[in-house]
């Protein structure tokens, strides 16, 4: 008999060893008796989680064909063990009662759904598509030939693996839809932009785990520790090795209270405050000169003709007549010539005008009969203003094809290694910011001097040659009108601080989705290719010559470009493509303007689209001005909702807050409504993208259940049945779709695809069929397959590398076999730049890559982000072209000149430098220039998306708080993935609002009571949160108060509430079109909102108080 | 139940885990717990410096106590759809036919020695790549492969003895002329060089279809790594001391030269 089996615990204490009872005595039998359920599992299957970016390792326990538990997994080096409350919650997210497992159809005009079986559902789709597709063909574009249809669209979340993207990108285009988009636009297009034309990609440029290694660490735009907190870890740990951590944050938050330093500042006034410490570094002479002078384009000049906002009052050179946009060459490199952002002026978006006249305007006569098609559709609603919105700026967003591959560049630029030259960059640099001084920062942003101090010393005596600072950001930086700006003024800071390319430096732009990266990568966004190829436009690209000469770079990697695009071809189009045909480069739709997710809404109010893909997306929640896109949803003719639950997307027909309102009645909706219930990561395998840029495979655990399905299996199988439905079809049309390369292998009962075959496609192979092991390994001759050059590697030597699962603990702390990082496998980028120009680490504290004199070659922790052989004395030879352009001393080698690029001379549409400008509804007037906003900010007057006064305009003062939007810990996003889980929704039941005890009694809130929060475009109520932690800030000399506001809520799901996305207007950055939703002004009453009509009157009050008409906020200024 | 002592000392032993949980009747994972406080699946995920206790191992020991998982990376039906689908591109293997090893022609119009040199560095770089990238007999090559790595090796043999006779005659003698302890630099050249020569002779005489092909293959091409990187720096010395007239008419010498060698190795028929 063991003590356990004693009856008493007494007896137990005094004839057993544990006399004091403390231990095995005072243990009860059932607690003797109890075992962890995942002990009686027979299986563990490697998983990765399905929430924010940083990619934890789950193991997923299996028993009889069921999952029963899942657990953080310890040997990944990121995560090492570590789930948050949504990583734990997810057995219940995968398993739990509030997912759908059938099939629902909502007829026009009907009440309610109905059930019908998976394929008829599939049929009907497929059919839509096909029909959809050929009434709203359009070859040509004015005389331009653009092979493509505007009457159908789709949005993914980013929580789609990069196999899954792959394929809708590629049944998409070849159809010629082109408004593919994803939340990667939502959310990190900006920096892509921001990242992508500093230094030459678009992703992180670290590892969450190298963050360990800082010694300083700024925090800003984001609230690390709760929006992605098992990566926070990292900063804990460099916080335990002593480093200092600095939180740049309009809340004190859960990341604040464990920081050194909180900084308040005033939402949108970053770009201020980043400036007003490059001006501190640049004046007291803080920068790395070694470092800035070697690696960074401190020394070229610009040319004469440029002229700074400086000269110009807030407002850079080349502002064309209507202030709309500008003319970037005079930024440019001087005697250079340089491939602009925006390139030849885009065709201006002209769909806008076409409704009512007929969307198909056909070469070929079998148009014709569709040509009428249209007229009548488009209405009233919504567009008073049509042709005024967005027609006046339409650029394509190019900005972003700089994800991996500077801006073509021809030549060598003319340098001035003194610096002295006044129209050098470190000169330009010097002036543009020299007005950025500590008082300017306390006005502008309400940060007082000696803490604004306090952060640049910390900041300039952790970097250097001995010591290196990290930032962080996520969506708090990048969703703004000039949301790329800030980013870029990031990316200057830690080049003069010399802190890229260097363990323990960097930007690690925070990714809030499972594969927010490889949505990017793998795009399904309108403008991008996948890696970062640009899509073809209409009026410039008309064959591939053309193509590649307009957008490749002579030097660096980018100059290798025709390689990639070929090889991209031949994995699309296979034996079709061939060198006589171009391989088939006619075969891809052109854009003729930006067709991103916000102008596709406008275009469904307009009519022109009538046909929408939700998969794994909520726009009706997670999309800006919420109003505007259910109103969009209900000019459709057809709708397909891909997901877990019910969400608002798929219901707003009948439950919406436009049927409550009134404003629509769902009889009068035609809308026809297909809901397919989705996968969950359980129940398929593929690849995620983490903020890593590390692609982790997740495996099938157990077979999804009734019709849920993944979208791999959903891609693929409808792009059978539109290919079967187009089978025998003669029409040129046709012959992209038909000619496609779509035979996947399929495993299991439900034939779903093999992920591992759309991976291998995604690597490529040769002319024998073996997998490729890197993208020089590409031919430009049509000799190679490969979908996705950047990833070209991830099956070398047929292994799916991203499956590598060799624990954390038995590598270094880049786990370089764990899983498999684009590109090439390096895990921090411009590694290069760690050792000084003639190879030798910049200190022993800082080693990470160097030039080994012995081997002849480039050694160390990571792999080399750099030609191994090429040698620190390397200089190219005359006329050298492509990587053997650049020298053995330039780190950033997908930028032409090899340089990181303090100024910007061209790839964005916006500016060469960032210069703060107030967001686009601020009640704050621009303390630093005459110029308000952003000239080129993307604004659309539309009876849906009013904007409001601001600064000292009259009616501003209606509007007289600063409100940003957060996420919260349990909750993710539009809440798909939460508000429908009984633990998180528990755990963060309602709706609120944050507010200072100062605010809370100028306006008679009250604690745990409701208030009623407005702008222009809607009312919502919320819980009010009165906490010292959102502070009232002296700005411009006066109080300024600030609202905070989670974004998750809507009226569907466990969770229920208002969303504060309602409350928003659209305005994009130009550069990526990305929406402003981290500031924005607003009024705030004590109460609920009014319900019914009543809430739209309140609405027009606030309008005519504020004298809001169309012309409002639409100024250049 | 095991005491920590009782375990630490069966792991001193040298025994296992999996084998002490046998001895004990214990799961592997509650011993590992016993005698180290740490839970063997992770569960307290507590960082790497606990791996310093006693007993505490430095791999993942979460196989100790969870069921077996899974990872496979490999996926034969894959492996055979990947051949089909290119076996299935009549397109892509025309291509590939048709797609030489060779590098693309020299820019002609530079005459700086330092432009013409490193053209010539880049056109070998070019055929190393070829060398490094086409499977060789010791892993897995086909015939079409072993016959571009001769083809390959060929060029890069004639490529570099023209290079090198050219540089033997006018370049380490500027070097030797013009740059302080070019003596020593270009004795450090020319025994690079002739230890390449041997290599190239032996590689000549080796079956391409051999693994000894292979290996003498990557010596040498480590050798030219070497070889190229040290160039790089006399290079950067010369363009620092020596004038651009001087260079260019030593560049135009570098390149008849070159072309009288070449012309000479084509003739006696060993340029393969």
């Amino acid at each position: 008999m063991t003590i356990a089996n004693l009856p008493w615990p007494v007896l137990r204490q005094i004839t057993g060893s544990d006399r004091t009872g403390r231990g095995a005595a005072a243990r009860s039998r059932r607690t003797e008796e109890l075992r962890p359920r995942t002990i009686t599992a027979d299986k563990v299957v490697k998983s990765i989680c399905p929430y924010c970016g940083v990619g934890c390792g789950q193991n997923v326990y299996v028993k009889d064909d069921k999952v029963i538990q899942i657990e953080g997994d310890p040997d990944s080096p990121v995560s090492r063990g570590r789930l948050c409350p949504k990583g734990a919650a997810s057995l219940q997210l995968t398993t739990g009662e509030s997912r759908e497992h059938h099939v629902l159809y909502r007829r026009p005009h009907a009440t309610e759904w109905e059930r019908i079986p998976l394929d008829t559902a599939l049929d009907m789709v497929a059919k839509r598509v096909v029909e959809t597709r050929r009434d709203t063909w359009q070859w040509n574009e004015e005389d331009k030939r653009v092979r493509r249809t505007l009457g159908i669209a789709s949005l993914g979340g980013a929580t789609l693996d990069n196999e899954e993207n792959y394929l809708i990108k590629k049944l998409f285009t070849a159809l010629g839809i082109i408004q593919v988009e994803n939340q990667a636009r939502l959310c990190h297009a900006s920096t892509v932009a921001g990242l992508g034309t500093s230094f030459g990609r678009g992703g992180a440029t670290t590892c969450l785990q190298d963050l360990q290694n800082a010694d300083c660490i700024v925090i800003e735009g984001s609230n690390f520790a709760e929006a992605h907190p098992v990566g926070f870890q990292w900063v804990m740990e460099a916080k335990a090795r002593g480093a200092t951590v600095i939180h740049v944050d309009p809340r004190y938050t859960r990341t604040s209270a464990v920081s050194d330093v909180h900084v308040p500042l005033r939402a949108g006034s970053d770009v201020a405050f980043l400036g007003g410490i490059i001006n501190y570094v640049l004046s007291n002479d803080a920068w790395f000169h070694d470092y800035v002078l070697a690696y960074t384009n401190a020394s070229t000049i610009i040319r004469d003709d440029f002229a700074d906002t400086e000269d110009l009052d807030g407002v850079f050179s080349g502002l064309s007549e209507d202030g709309r946009e500008y003319n970037t060459e005079a930024w440019q490199y001087e005697g250079l010539d340089m491939q602009s952002a925006a390139g030849e002026r885009d065709e201006q978006y002209k769909e806008q005008q076409k409704v009512g006249q007929g969307a198909a305007e056909g070469s070929g006569g079998e148009e014709a009969e569709s040509g009428g098609n249209g007229g009548g559709h488009g209405n009233g609603k919504g567009n008073g203003s049509r042709g005024r919105g967005g027609s006046s700026h339409g650029h394509a967003g190019r900005s972003e094809s700089h994800g991996s591959g500077g801006a073509a560049f021809h030549g060598q630029p003319e340098t001035d290694p003194t610096l002295q030259h006044p129209r050098c960059v470190m000169q330009i640099l010097k002036r543009h910011y020299s007005r950025y001084t500590p008082e300017m920062v306390e006005r502008v942003c309400g940060i007082p001097r000696e803490l604004f101090d306090l952060v640049c010393r910390t900041l300039v005596r952790n970097s250097g040659r001995d010591r290196t600072s990290a930032f962080a950001y996520a969506v708090g930086w990048t969703q703004h009108s000039d949301g790329s700006q800030m980013i870029r003024t990031a990316s200057i800071l830690q080049l003069l601080l010399g802190n890229i390319g260097r363990p323990g430096g960097g930007i690690q732009a925070l990714r809030g989705h499972a594969s927010i990266q490889g949505s990017t990568d793998i795009p399904t966004l309108f403008n991008l290719l996948p890696g970062y190829l640009p899509m073809p436009h209409a009026h410039e690209h008309e064959d591939l010559d053309a193509y590649v000469k307009g957008e490749s770079a002579e030097q660096g990697f980018w100059g290798n470009m025709k390689a990639y695009m070929v090889s991209l071809l031949k994995a699309y189009w296979g034996p079709h493509a061939t060198a006589q045909n171009d391989y088939c480069f006619d075969y891809l739709p052109r854009l003729t303007g930006s067709h991103s997710t916000y102008e596709t809404v406008m275009a469904q109010l307009d009519g022109v689209c009538k046909g929408y893909f939700l998969l794994g997306q909520n726009p009706a929640v997670g999309s800006a001005n919420g109003r505007m896109q259910r109103m969009a949803m209900a000019e459709l003719d057809w709708l397909v909702v891909r997901d877990f639950s019910l969400i608002e997307s798929a219901t707003w027909w009948k439950d919406g807050p436009e049927i409550e309102s009134g404003e629509l009645r769902t009889e009068d909706i035609a809308t026809e409504v297909f809901f397919f219930p989705a996968a969950s990561h359980t129940e398929k395998s593929g690849s995620f993208t983490n903020t890593n840029r590390m692609l982790q495979w997740h495996w099938m655990a157990v077979e999804p259940e009734g019709d849920a399905r993944s979208d791999l299996w959903f891609m693929y199988h409808l792009g059978n049945k539109i290919r079967a439905l187009l089978d025998g079809s003669q029409d040129e049309r046709d012959r992209p779709v038909l000619d496609l390369t779509w035979d996947y292998p399929v495993e299991g009962a439900i034939a779903e695809p093999k992920a591992e075959a759309v991976l291998a496609e995604i690597n490529g192979w040769d002319a024998e069929g073996r997998p490729l092991a890197a993208y020089d390994q590409l031919n430009e001759d049509g000799s190679t397959a490969c979908g996705c050059w950047i990833y070209c590697g991830v099956y070398a030597d047929g292994v799916n590398q991203a499956a590598r699962r060799k624990p954390g603990k038995e590598q270094n702390w880049l786990g370089p076999e764990w899983c498999w990082a684009w590109p090439a496998n390096r895990r921090i980028l411009y590694n290069r730049a760690s050792a000084d120009p003639d190879g030798k680490p910049w200190s022993e504290r800082k080693t990470l890559v160097w030039w080994d004199e012995d081997e002849a070659e480039w050694t160390g922790h990571d792999i080399p982000d750099f030609e191994k052989p090429k040698s620190p004395h390397y200089n190219p030879p005359a006329g050298a072209t492509g990587p053997e352009a650049i020298s053995g001393t330039q780190p950033f080698i997908m930028q032409g000149d090899g340089k990181g690029w303090l100024y910007v001379p061209a790839g964005l549409i916006d500016g060469p430098l960032p210069t703060h400008y107030e967001p686009q509804e601020s009640p704050v007037a621009n303390p630093l220039y005459g110029q308000q906003r952003s000239p080129v900010r993307q604004v659309y007057s539309r009876e849906l998306n009013r904007y409001q006064p601001s600064g000292n305009e009259p009616g501003a003062e209606v509007f007289p708080f600063v409100a940003t939007t957060y996420r919260l810990t349990e909750h993710f996003t539009a809440g798909g993935m939460s508000r429908w889980t009984p633990y998180l929704s528990e755990l963060q039941p309602e709706f609120f609002c944050e507010v200072s005890p100062q605010l809370a009694e100028e306006r008679g809130l009250v604690h745990g009571d409701w208030a009623t929060i407005i702008t222009a475009r809607s009312a919502i109520e919320a819980r009010v949160l009165v906490t010292e932690r959102i502070k009232p800030l002296k700005v411009d000399g006066r109080t300024l108060h600030q609202v905070g506001l989670p974004f998750h809520w809507g009226r569907s799901g466990l969770s229920k509430g208002d969303s504060a996305n309602d409350l928003l207007a659209v305005t994009l950055d130009p550069n990526v079109h990305i929406q402003e939703d981290k500031a924005f002004a607003v009024d705030i009453q004590p109460g609920r909102r009014p319900i019914g009509k009543a809430r739209r009157e309140l609405v027009e009050a606030y309008c005519r108080r504020a004298g809001i008409t169309e012309q409002t906020g639409m100024e250049v200024r | 139940m095991p005491t920590r002592e009782s375990i630490l000392t069966l792991v001193r032993s040298g025994l296992s885990y999996p084998q002490i949980g046998e001895r004990l009747g214990v799961t592997p994972g509650l011993a590992y717990l016993i005698a180290t406080g740490l839970p063997a699946d992770g569960g307290d995920a507590p960082g790497w410096e606990t791996d310093k206790r006693p007993g505490a191992l430095s791999t993942s020991t979460q196989h100790l106590s969870n069921p077996k998982s899974i990872v496979p990376q490999r996926d034969e039906q894959t492996d055979a759809w990947i051949r089909e689908r290119a076996l299935a591109d009549p397109a892509l293997r025309a291509a590939w036919a048709a797609h030489g090893v060779a590098p693309s022609a020299l820019a002609e119009d530079d005459d700086d020695i330092i432009d013409v040199i490193g053209h010539d560095h880049g056109q070998a770089r070019h055929l190393q790549l070829q060398l490094q990238t086409l499977p060789g007999a010791s892993s897995g090559g086909r015939p079409d492969d072993l016959r571009r790595r001769a083809e390959a090796f060929a060029l890069l043999r004639a490529k570099l003895k023209a290079h090198e006779h050219a540089e033997e005659e006018v370049f380490w003698p500027l070097v030797r002329d013009r740059l302080p302890k070019g003596g020593d630099l270009a004795q450090r050249a020319e025994q690079q060089e002739h230890e390449a020569e041997g290599l190239l002779a032996q590689i000549e005489s080796a079956d391409p279809a051999t693994p000894e092909f292979d290996e003498l293959v990557r010596t040498l091409t480590s050798a030219l790594r070497k070889h190229v990187a040290f160039e790089d720096t006399v290079l950067a010395e010369l363009r620092e001391r020596v004038d651009e007239a001087a260079r260019e008419e030593a560049g135009r010498r570098f390149k008849a030269a070159r072309s009288a060698n070449s012309a000479s190795i084509a003739a006696t028929g060993k340029a393969g």
